[in-house]
């Protein structure tokens, strides 16, 4: 392998000061004072765990234990500064003198308060309190939500809990992934995924990590609803999340942090005794839809069942003069109690956790189990007549969905010093997931269940049947390692570094098995599954990360300070596969070997990225403060002839209620914050190449290899850059007890890459990536958080957050063709990237009859701009109603979205191509609703009729009780604390759309594309847990 | 395999930095295997892989792809034409068949793209053959590449409308094509033919390069209305002739789409669709060799997917490995009766065709009777030409030259009146260029869409 050096001078220099801060000698001194306390809530008296206790002039930090208990051991003697920090709470503040051999003892009664400017978040240079920072960022207290609401998987922990952020969940199958937006979408053809990291570990987050082909579209969306890779993370592992929400937030996050950064931090421990944590969770999950019924008109007469219209007389045919409507049918299995193929899934989940640990060093090891059965379930019929033939019904064909979930964790930190701690981050799950064809399939139940042409006298009215659908065994197989060791050094009370070593390796084996003999006989002829297939893909995906960072603070006068920060990081991507797969498999063989025919291939992808940054915060008074930065990075992928990039950034905050001439009674926080950056998005690994491919073929009967031009490359190829600017203020009224952040943002995408049609006959690929378009996002984000009552007995805590999001396309590129997307869809210049685009449909019942005939009906000259297929609104509303001093907790969530459209396909599809919708056969039907099925039938419509309609919604996403059983029944099992905590998710919906759910896509996890198109919707959730604490 | 390396590096200013960026800094070099890097592709042995990739890719956009997601053009034209009808469900595939055509189709847009892929790559394998080849003089591969190219060409003007155009990559170097009328596009296939004929290394040749050569240059001359040239060319080929694409069973994108589609419930033999159709079916024609299910035991044909059309399985070709000619010596005769057609020597030519029928399968079919009239023996031609040269490309073009060569009426030669899936036929005659080609700063779209 050739080794090729590269040289950027402006990305090192700031990783050797980094380095050379990192090696400076250690200054040891004597310290030999304590300081402790405890820190409770003052309402209740209860104790505050995981609050933050800062002790100035030290860069000491504690954290609280269950108890509410801190220490610091070995304070050199002198005046010190406590004050201590805790998400939804007001800090307090304490002065301690500490003397050398004595104990000084501090506790602290926290008042709640919705929201803090002195709460500490993570970012890209280290820990800083948030109202240093000139732009928003969300904190979500993982732990709390965790234990009290309907939470089943990593995405629901963000869903509804951070204005600006949209998680759309595709399908409701269980194990099937997440898209999750963050201000709109940034990129036309580059992923618009956020980053992820777990404690300072960059995350390997594949929206759709998966090569089953259970539906979805195209070659270049085979999987369908594959698994996103986020959701591996155990959310009772997590203490809290933030969300970094731009490139205004996120320059220093470097290349890739366009969209946005997560980062996540799991628990750690605190000094003391082992604490146990114990939960169970059990639960159901079902499915509550009701899905549209299939229409047949029959034509029962001599010449209409010789002539092939007995069940599709429609409507047009009758008025044609072809057929005579002897009746009208309807049928849906799918509603049907005895061929439904649902029944309620046991979900249970336990878990537990230890954490403690002594001066020198703390832990937190936890481990858990889930298990999860979706909503399927043969029908009882097809399982009796199954036993009837063979015996038995194998597990995986009587319950074909399911997943279960092993994982550990271990973080460990070693306080080496007093200037010095180590602290290790060590997580595995293990998982193993069996799907369901999910999308766009005659395969999946909803497409064969609603696309059947037939009446329920045969195969009871499904295309295929559900034991032939649930005998086909989509598996994968996980093993997951995440793991990290920062290190993190104080030599002065102003200096800090910290470096960080990550790896996140995910092991993947998606399996897929078509049994002889018992699968769909589809596509039906000698490729039928029918005869045996059995692919076997195996996939190795990791992501190295090494960052290294220093921070220096300064107080340059009595009234400004200094923080200097410099650091650097390294990115490896690498992704390897194989894949294996084999047609035609002897009864009873459950392997490729000796298959009928077989194919192999392997891949390989690797991307590398370099980075450093530099950045100087001024405060002034601790009111106001003003930040610059500077970010280079480079990467592997970037074009022959594109040199590295600089990204600025630039943030003022300014705490101006803190000013003297400042009076408003009620609002006594305000804080004004204004902040621009810029970040990138980094071209695929090969985008910028231009190269052949491997092909195999055949001449003269021998077989032979051969090259075909597979990318025609860009070697001006550079990443895209988004920049960002943010206006926003926080306030605090009524002593904190209402807090209003409003944030205005204005997001523009420059050389953003189109992966651009290129002229096919230039005789090489289909697209090419060049940096063409300008992309612009804008919105306003607001939150409003208020306690509405605040008593000992009974607290009610509300949160409103909205955004809106408007995403227009500025300039698509010179010479660039409306790009087609989905079905329906479009990136055009002057509109919403991957906007709904089709002709409209007019109708006009000219004869009165109360009939729409197809003569009755026409569409537009051309295809117009419909609406955007993303939702452009969303908001939540999240309630906690707390009684009997918090002993119980009624919390729940609704979720809003709209200003977008849905495409009901699976109506289009069912009118146009299997021709079972109500609007062709049934004269009673609304005549828009004939209208568009006559549409389809139109020159050209089958193509282009869309059958879009307004997708809003309005869902009670969450509803739990949770119930904090007195201290004595706790103790009668020994334990410390013991909640219960009931909950559901997904329980009702309002909406005018006339699909099964407005929320789920075919596309699955696709960047843009979005269509409802036999997806499984999304299904309820009912929960217990209870949570044991020792 | 291929290493991406990064352009040259920057001289450091400092040992320090210079240390710095060896441990820190140059880390950005990774490895590709899956990519090969056209650098490389500058020997003999490059040149043979070229010539291999170019045949993969012309048996896959002319026959199809094993794997369902890419129609080939023997389908799709088959489709617009009378030979096959849609029999599952994807809107994008009933349009072609219902003649409404939209250059939005991706089952259009594939076809095109790979059928200008498939050419392209002939062409440049041709010319790699010439340059890194030992001794280009003694071998037939550069006749056959450029044979391959002529009929990508053939193939665009027969199935396409007028004003394709045709560019090219070279090195660096991107040359946009200007748009070919219908009339272009076969003058330049008969230009690659006659390159091909005119190669040395021919010297060498068994026959079939030749033959094939010929072939398609008489191709080209019937579509451009020289019947007697077009006839001498293939005087010397021998009926028996064929040279084929070539499909395995694995892996998918070699096998055989005409079989997997039509056996798959995908598309169906038609007969007489749309009325004008020929009857495929109905005449029960071995050369169009079809079957049907009747599993639920109603009588009727079982539907294909989409649950409507009764389903005909094509038994012409009867598996995944089953070989598609490209031009043979059936096609010849045809050719030479086409010429006697023109010769308005109906009676010779209706001799060369019982000929064919009772030499070029078995068991012989019986004798057609003597065309009287004109119009009787343009009927007889081109049906024998439909059932002898069913599904291998032919067709469309053929009902093309019965509009634009023989004077029919579009509606009296293809489907026409209500389509069996409800609507109406359209008035497509040909396949629309997609609206990607847009991307050619040249491009104007179809010139016209007439045949």
């Amino acid at each position: 392998m050739a080794t090729v050096l590269r040289r950027r001078f402006t990305i090192c220099i700031p990783l050797l000061c980094a380095t050379l801060i990192l090696a400076l000698p250690s200054a040891a001194a004597a310290q030999n004072g304590v300081v402790t306390g405890k820190v409770i809530d003052e309402a209740g008296g209860a104790p505050l765990e995981a609050a933050r206790v800062v002790l100035s002039g030290t860069n000491l930090i504690e954290t609280t234990n269950r108890e509410g208990q801190y220490t610091f051991r070995g304070v050199a003697p002198g005046s010190y500064q406590l004050r201590v920090l805790r998400v939804g709470y007001r800090p307090a503040t304490q002065q301690a003198t500490v003397t050398e051999g004595q104990t000084v003892t501090l506790d602290f009664a926290m008042s709640a308060a919705p929201v803090q400017l002195d709460e500490i978040v993570s970012t890209a240079t280290g820990e800083q309190r948030k109202l240093e920072i000139g732009n928003t960022v969300t904190t979500i207290d993982a732990a709390k939500v965790a234990e009290q609401a309907p939470i089943t998987e990593f995405a629901n922990l963000i869903s509804g809990r951070a204005a600006g952020v949209q998680v759309l969940k595709s399908s409701g199958t269980t194990g099937t992934g997440t898209r999750i937006r963050i201000r709109g979408s940034n990129s036309i053809s580059l992923s618009n995924e956020p980053l992820y990291y777990l404690d300072g570990v960059r995350l390997e987050s594949g929206s759709s990590s998966s090569t089953l082909d259970i539906g979805g579209f195209g070659v270049d969306n085979p999987a369908g609803a594959g698994p996103s890779r986020i959701n591996d993370i155990n959310p009772d592992d997590i203490e809290n999340i933030e969300i970094v929400k731009g490139p205004a937030a996120a320059t220093l996050y470097g290349i890739q942090a366009s969209n946005g950064v997560v980062r996540i931090t799991t628990k750690h421990g605190t000094a003391g005794p082992p604490r146990w944590n114990l939960f169970s969770e059990i639960g159901a999950v079902s499915d509550n839809n009701t899905y549209p019924l299939n229409f047949a008109g029959r034509d029962t007469t001599a010449d209409g069942i010789a002539n092939g219209y007995d069940g599709f007389c429609s409507i047009q045919s009758e008025l044609d003069g072809a057929c005579i409507q002897t009746s009208v049918q309807s049928f849906q299995p799918l509603n049907e109690k005895a061929t439904r193929p649902y029944k309620a899934g046991l979900r249970q989940m336990y878990g537990a956790n230890v954490s403690g640990g002594g001066e020198q060093v703390t832990y937190f090891v936890s481990g858990s189990y889930e298990n999860e059965l979706g909503p399927f379930r043969l029908p009882q019929f097809e399982e009796d007549s199954i036993v009837a033939a063979r015996g038995s019904v194998p597990d995986n064909q009587r319950r074909p969905n399911g997943l279960e979930k092993f994982g550990v964790r271990a973080n460990v930190t070693a306080h080496a010093s007093k200037s010095f701690d180590v602290d290790a981050s060590l997580g595995f799950l293990t998982s193993n997931t069996r799907f369901i064809e999910n999308d766009n399939s005659f395969l999946t139940v909803n497409g064969s269940g609603t696309a059947s042409g037939y009446l329920p006298d045969f195969n009871r009215g499904w295309y295929f049947i559900p034991a032939e659908l649930f005998a086909e065994l989509a598996t994968q197989a996980a093993n997951r390692f995440t793991g990290g060791f920062t290190g993190n050094w104080r030599p002065t009370g102003w200096l800090t570094g910290r470096a960080t070593v990550g790896y996140d390796v995910v092991n993947r084996t998606d399996v897929q098995f078509f049994p002889t003999g018992e699968v769909a006989d589809y596509p039906s002829g000698p490729q039928s599954n029918r005869l045996g297939a059995r692919s076997n893909n195996r996939f190795q995906i990791s992501q190295t990360s090494v960052d290294l960072g220093a921070s220096a603070r300064f107080q340059l006068s009595p009234a400004i300070g200094s923080r200097t920060s410099v650091g650097g990081q390294f990115f490896r991507d690498l992704s390897r596969g194989a894949y294996a797969s084999g047609r035609g498999l002897p009864a009873g063989s459950g392997t490729i070997t000796g298959a009928q025919t077989t194919e192999a291939r392997d891949t390989t992808l690797e991307a590398r990225s370099i980075g450093s940054y530099v950045e100087e915060e001024v405060s002034l008074k601790q009111r106001l403060y003003l930040t610059g930065a500077l970010r280079f990075d480079d990467n592997s992928a970037f074009g022959q002839n594109f040199d590295a990039t600089v990204y600025p950034k630039a943030s003022a905050s300014w705490l101006i209620s803190e000013e003297p001439f400042f009076h408003v009674r009620a609002l006594n926080t305000l804080r004004f914050r204004a902040a621009y950056g810029a970040s990138g998005q980094q071209p695929g690994t090969t985008d910028a190449r231009r190269y052949y491919n491997a092909v195999a073929g055949k001449k003269g009967g021998v077989g032979t290899t051969g090259v075909s031009f597979g990318s025609l490359g860009n070697p001006d190829l550079k990443p895209e850059r988004s920049r960002e600017f943010e206006v926003g203020l926080d306030a605090g009224l009524f002593r904190d007890r209402v807090s209003v952040e409003l944030t205005y943002y204005n997001k523009l995408t420059k050389d953003a890459l189109v992966e651009r049609d290129i002229a096919p006959s230039l005789g090489a690929s289909r697209s090419q990536f060049v940096n063409l378009s300008r992309i612009r996002n804008r919105g306003f984000e607001a939150v409003l958080n208020a306690r509405v009552i605040d008593k000992p007995s009974i607290a009610w805590d509300l949160s409103l957050s909205g955004s809106t999001t408007r995403n227009k396309i500025l300039d698509l590129g010179a010479g660039v063709s409306p790009i087609f997307v989905g079905f329906y869809q479009r990136h055009q210049s002057g509109y919403p990237a991957g906007g709904f685009w089709a002709p409209t449909v007019s109708f006009n019942d000219a004869n009165g009859d109360g009939i729409i005939d197809i003569t009755e009906v026409s569409l537009s000259d051309s295809a117009v701009f419909r609406g955007s297929a993303i939702p452009t609104k969303e908001a939540s509303l999240n309630s906690q109603l707390a009684i009997f001093s918090g002993r119980v907790v009624l919390g729940t969530q609704f979720d809003y979205r709209g200003g977008h459209l849905v495409d009901n396909s699976l109506e289009q599809f069912r009118c146009f191509a299997v021709q079972n919708c109500r609007g062709l056969y049934d004269k009673t039907a609304p005549l828009e609703e004939q209208a568009l099925a006559q549409a389809t039938f139109l020159p050209g419509g089958g193509n282009s009729v869309a059958f879009l309609e307004p997708g809003w919604f309005i869902k009670l996403r969450e509803l739990s009780l949770t119930f904090e059983m007195p201290d004595r029944w706790a103790h009668a099992f020994r334990a410390d604390r013991l909640s219960l905590t009931l909950a559901g998710r997904n329980l009702w919906t309002i909406t005018d759309y006339s699909g099964v759910d407005p929320e789920v896509n075919a596309f699955a996890q696709d960047n843009f594309a979005s269509s409802d198109f036999e997806s499984q919707a999304q299904v309820r959730y009912w929960t217990a847990r209870l949570n044991v604490g020792f | 395999m291929t290493i991406l390396t990064r352009s040259a590096a920057r001289h450091s200013a400092s040992a320090i930095t210079a240390a710095l960026l060896t441990a820190g800094c140059g880390l950005l070099d990774t490895q590709q295997p899956n990519i090969i890097d056209p650098g490389t592709l500058n020997s003999p042995e490059a040149a043979q892989s070229l010539r291999n990739g170019a045949l993969a890719d012309f048996a896959f956009v002319k026959d199809g792809d094993g794997t369902q997601f890419t129609d080939g053009l023997i389908l799709v034209a088959g489709l617009l034409s009378d030979e096959f009808v849609h029999s599952t469900t994807p809107p994008s595939e009933q349009e072609i068949d219902q003649r409404t055509t939209a250059t939005i189709n991706p089952s259009l847009s594939d076809v095109y793209r790979n059928l200008h892929k498939a050419r392209a790559g002939a062409e440049v394998a041709a010319e790699a053959l010439q340059t890194y080849l030992v001794d280009p003089t003694a071998t037939t591969d550069i006749a056959e590449m450029q044979s391959i190219a002529g009929f990508t060409y053939v193939y665009f003007g027969e199935d396409f409308c007028s004003g394709v155009p045709f560019s090219s990559v070279r090195g660096d170097s991107i040359t946009f094509g200007q748009p070919q009328t219908t009339v272009e596009m076969f003058t330049t296939a008969l230009a690659k033919f006659d390159s091909a004929l005119a190669q040395p290394g021919l010297a060498v040749d068994d026959g079939s390069i030749t033959n094939l050569a010929l072939l398609g240059r008489a191709r080209a001359l019937l579509d451009l209305g020289q019947y007697a040239d077009a006839a001498s060319a293939v005087a010397a080929v021998p009926t028996d002739f064929s040279y084929d694409t070539e499909h395995a069973d694995s892996p998918q994108r070699l096998q055989n789409a005409i079989w997997s589609y039509t056996n798959g419930g995908l598309w169906s033999v038609s007969d007489a669709e749309g009325g004008n159709g020929l009857p495929y079916l109905s005449a029960e024609d071995p050369r169009v060799p079809a079957d049907s299910l009747d599993d639920d035991g109603d009588g009727f044909a079982d539907p294909g997917l989409d649950l409507i059309t009764p389903q005909y399985s094509l038994g012409k070709y009867p598996d995944a490995s089953s070989p598609v000619p490209v031009a043979d010596g059936i096609e010849a005769r045809l050719i030479e009766a086409e010429a006697q057609l023109q010769a308005n020597n109906f009676s010779g030519m209706t001799t060369t065709l019982n000929d064919l029928r009772h030499t070029a399968i078995r068991p012989a079919l019986p004798n057609l009777s003597s065309a009287g009239n004109r119009e009787a023996a343009i009927d007889q031609l081109f049906s024998e030409r439909a059932f002898w040269l069913y599904a291998t490309g032919h067709r469309l073009g053929d009902m093309r030259r019965l509009i634009r060569v023989y004077g029919r009426d579009a509606e009296t030669v293809f489907p026409t009146g209500a389509y069996h899936k409800n609507g109406t036929y359209g008035t497509d005659v040909n396949l629309p260029i997609p609206v990607e080609e847009q991307n050619n700063p040249n491009a104007r779209g179809c010139l016209d869409r007439n045949a």
